[in-house]
């Protein structure tokens, strides 16, 4: 820090590219940045005052039963500790706690300049808590949606003490009750599984995590137990002056097969009368502009990202105050923001001179949700040019937020639907088209609007149609479908567990835990046998409406309406007894979940059949004497010696699709920046050329 | 006693875990509608044919690969 620099107000950011950005916005001049301890500082002057810039890298503070073993349960006295105390892996904590001591000591007031959601909030509490002395009373709060240097002067200029308290209040009740749930029920299952076997395997689950999985397994098991019924369709191809167009007969699924063909039989051969041509003109009013949520079900239906990833993404492009604050629920875009300056900084990037042109002509008016929060107005662009050229997900997740804002400001789109009827022989066939009269907001946003014209051949009511053929197809009914991971996070909203900011991450667990997997999910042996059992022993865990109240009683806690304290309390009273059941029945539950993890993890490293022996599976295997892994059947007590050698690094999976060569299974290999697929048969016929090269270098060396 | 499918505790009384159960149950409840649809099917034909149909359910498949030749009660 430069010297003689004192009686300074002491700003508290969330992370060091935020507190750059905040340093740089309210400096008259250039920020200093000096290095304390290893530590980012950022000082200033502003009208005469001096400030000091520091930053926290996510939480610097954890809860932890005071260190008691994994196997002690139930616990119920936490304390907050430094992080690097409670997880090995926090890097850095130390040292930056200890500056922000130092710095606290001199400051003369502080300032809360953390992201403003309960997640900020807790952050900022802590620090202001722990590390400056007690001052998470009297520091002031600045409250802001974008990093941009408008946005950050006017908040600072408004800041107040004691305005975020009731967020804080909830952020560190939300913190204590997860780790209520997770770790005392987690030691339960975990207990119970060790205790009937040798091993260790770590069991987890927790207050949201329950009821997610529940919805997975619940699908799944609909799904295992599902028998199609089988129905027919029938659709006639007809022609009219060279044109020819298909028709399904408007009755839909015929039930019966005997129906079916007499239908066919019936119209074979024969020819169509037009009966009836209707038109109807209908608006489609441009989408509400995204809010977390909406963000990453469009992201993922469009590129298919995954929730989590969407939500990196979203933030990167936050922190360099491109886009607002993406974790917020509303839809609303309130007119404070600076609809016009925005649409026009837009119109200064190419891609989007066009539309933002077009819309500058009338006067703005943004097409809303009905979605709230009280904290963030929906994402939008801040109007700030890229200082970079963005690339991969960035660039796309940009673009999508530019065309989504863009689009909320545009006209009704004017489509018009067409109906078509044809009689043959008093069996009707149907046919839907759709046009688009007036691109109106899909203009803005016609590359995900996702709306596409289907064209109806040109006839009249009366015109007499050839029917050229008709087919009768057998099909049958489908059945329930996974989830992706999108329509998880849809589930999850629309029954009101985990927060807009968690929810994604509830996901990412479930997958890292094994207990669902692939794309679309699908639940494991382990998490069926996981809910299972809580269905049979302890079903709060994995029902939803526990989960539900919390959640309300949290936003009560938010709101000043409750104290956290009862809540913490209620929460206590009802994991005693679910602990108690699970403890009573330790043999039973640990039993069923051990087999399933078992089987779980061996399932994991099966990447296919064999080949060779056509009965055993192909199991990834490390070899005890010389610790190196390989590839081996699992029939080997039967005689089957079909092997192979993986590579020795990196992370390896099996894909669904067997080598088009060879029929040996395929793995996924990652190792260093960039993945590749391999064939684990050493002969495969697709390597000849590789092998060759090989053989050539060695020659030539 | 485990399930004669899977690693599954069987139901008590059954030879199979309630899951297998359930699909059982399912089965032999869809044979009605089969056998309308087709104006009268076999047993084996049926399972034969839910065995192949695009969407029919893991446990269903298990059933009919270890119950092939039950007869409908």
């Amino acid at each position: 820090m430069p010297a003689n620099f004192s009686d300074y107000s002491l700003i508290v950011c969330e992370k060091p590219d935020a507190a750059r950005k905040v340093a740089e916005a309210l400096a008259e001049g250039h920020p200093v940045i000096t290095m304390m301890n290893g530590v980012e500082v950022l000082t200033f002057q502003r009208e005469n005052s001096n400030y000091v810039v520091c930053s926290a890298i996510g939480h610097l503070y954890g809860l932890s039963d005071s260190f008691s073993q994994r196997e002690t349960y139930p616990v119920f006295d936490l304390e907050w500790y430094p992080a690097n105390l409670v997880d090995k892996r926090s890097r850095g904590v130390q040292k930056r706690i200890a500056s922000i001591k130092r710095l606290a000591g001199d400051a003369r007031s502080f300032i809360n300049a953390c992201d403003y959601d309960a997640e900020g909030e807790t952050i900022g509490d802590n620090i202001l808590r722990y590390a400056c002395g007690g001052k998470e009373g009297v520091a002031l709060r600045a409250k802001f949606s974008t990093l941009t240097k408008d946005d950050l002067v006017s908040s600072f200029a408004e800041a107040k003490a004691g305005s975020g308290s009731g967020l804080a209040k909830a952020g560190r009740t939300r913190h204590v009750l997860d780790f209520l749930w997770g770790i005392n029920l987690s030691r339960a299952l975990s207990t119970s599984v060790n205790s009937s076997s040798s091993g260790y395997k770590t069991i987890s689950m927790g207050r949201v995590q329950g009821p997610t999985l529940g919805f997975v397994v619940r699908r799944e098991v609909e799904i295992r137990t599902f028998v199609p019924s089988p129905y027919w369709s029938v659709t006639a191809l007809f022609e009219k002056d060279g044109v020819r167009f298909e028709a399904p007969s408007s009755k839909g699924k015929f039930l019966r097969r005997s129906d079916a063909l007499s239908t066919k039989a019936a119209c074979e051969g024969k020819t169509g009368v037009v009966s009836e041509l209707s038109r109807s003109v209908f608006k489609e009013p441009p989408p509400p502009p995204f809010n977390t949520g909406d963000l990453q079900k469009e992201a993922y239906r469009t590129f298919g990202l995954s929730p989590t990833k969407t939500l990196q993404v979203a933030e990167r492009l936050y922190l360099d105050a491109l886009i607002s604050y993406p974790r917020t629920s509303s839809q609303k875009l309130p007119p404070s923001i600076g609809y016009r300056q925005i649409v026009s900084k837009l119109g200064g990037i190419t891609a989007y001179a066009e539309s933002s042109r077009e819309l500058l002509e009338g006067s703005l008016s943004a097409k809303e949700g009905e979605k709230t929060d009280h904290a963030h107005p929906a994402i939008y662009p801040t109007g700030d040019h890229p200082r970079k050229v963005l690339g991969g997900y960035e660039a796309k997740i940009f673009d999508l937020v530019v065309r989504r804002f863009l689009a909320c400001f545009g006209a009704d789109a004017v489509r018009e639907r067409i109906s078509l009827k044809v009689d043959v022989q008093g069996n009707d066939f149907g046919l839907t088209g759709r046009r688009t009269l007036r691109l109106g907001w899909m203009k803005h946003y016609r590359k995900f609007s996702g709306a596409e014209d289907r064209a109806v051949p040109k006839l009249l009511k009366g015109d007499m149609l050839t029917v050229v053929r008709v087919d009768s197809e057998e099909k049958f009914e489908l059945g329930p479908s996974r989830y992706n991971q999108s329509s998880l996070l849809e589930r999850m909203e629309r029954e009101s567990i985990g927060t807009k900011a968690t929810r994604a991450e509830t996901i990412a667990t479930l997958i890292v835990r094994n207990y669902v997997g692939g794309d679309p999910v699908a639940a494991t042996d382990l998490g069926i046998s996981l809910v299972e059992t809580m269905d049979e022993y302890c079903p709060k865990i994995v029902s939803t409406e526990l989960t539900r109240e919390t959640e309300r009683q949290l936003e009560d806690i938010e709101e000043g309406r409750s104290d956290g304290s009862e809540v913490i309390e209620q929460a206590i009273t009802i994991l005693l007894k679910q602990i108690e059941t699970l403890k009573v029945n330790e043999t039973g539950v640990g039993g069923e979940i051990r087999e399933a993890s078992v089987e779980s993890s061996r399932s994991l490293n099966v990447i296919g059949r064999c080949p060779v022996c056509k009965a055993g599976n192909l199991v990834m295997i490390r070899s005890r004497k010389s610790g190196k892994r390989f590839v081996g059947c699992s029939n080997y007590s039967q005689g089957c010696r079909a092997s192979a050698p993986l590579p020795q690094s990196g992370f390896i999976k099996a894909t669904a699709k067997p080598c088009a060569k060879c029929g040996w299974p395929v793995v996924y290999v990652r190792r260093g920046r960039y993945p590749w697929r391999l064939c684990v048969n050493l002969n495969c016929e697709g390597k000849v050329g590789t092998r060759n090269a090989v053989q050539t270098l060695q020659k030539r060396s | 006693m485990q399930c004669k499918l899977c690693r599954r505790e069987a139901k008590q009384g059954d030879v199979l875990c309630r899951y297998h159960s359930e699909a059982k149950k399912a089965l032999k409840d869809s044979y009605a509608r089969w056998n309308e649809a087709y104006s009268g099917i076999s047993w084996e034909e049926y399972l034969n044919r839910v065995k192949t149909a695009e969407g029919t359910g893991q446990w269903v498949k298990d059933v009919i690969t270890f119950e092939e030749g039950v007869t409908v009660n």
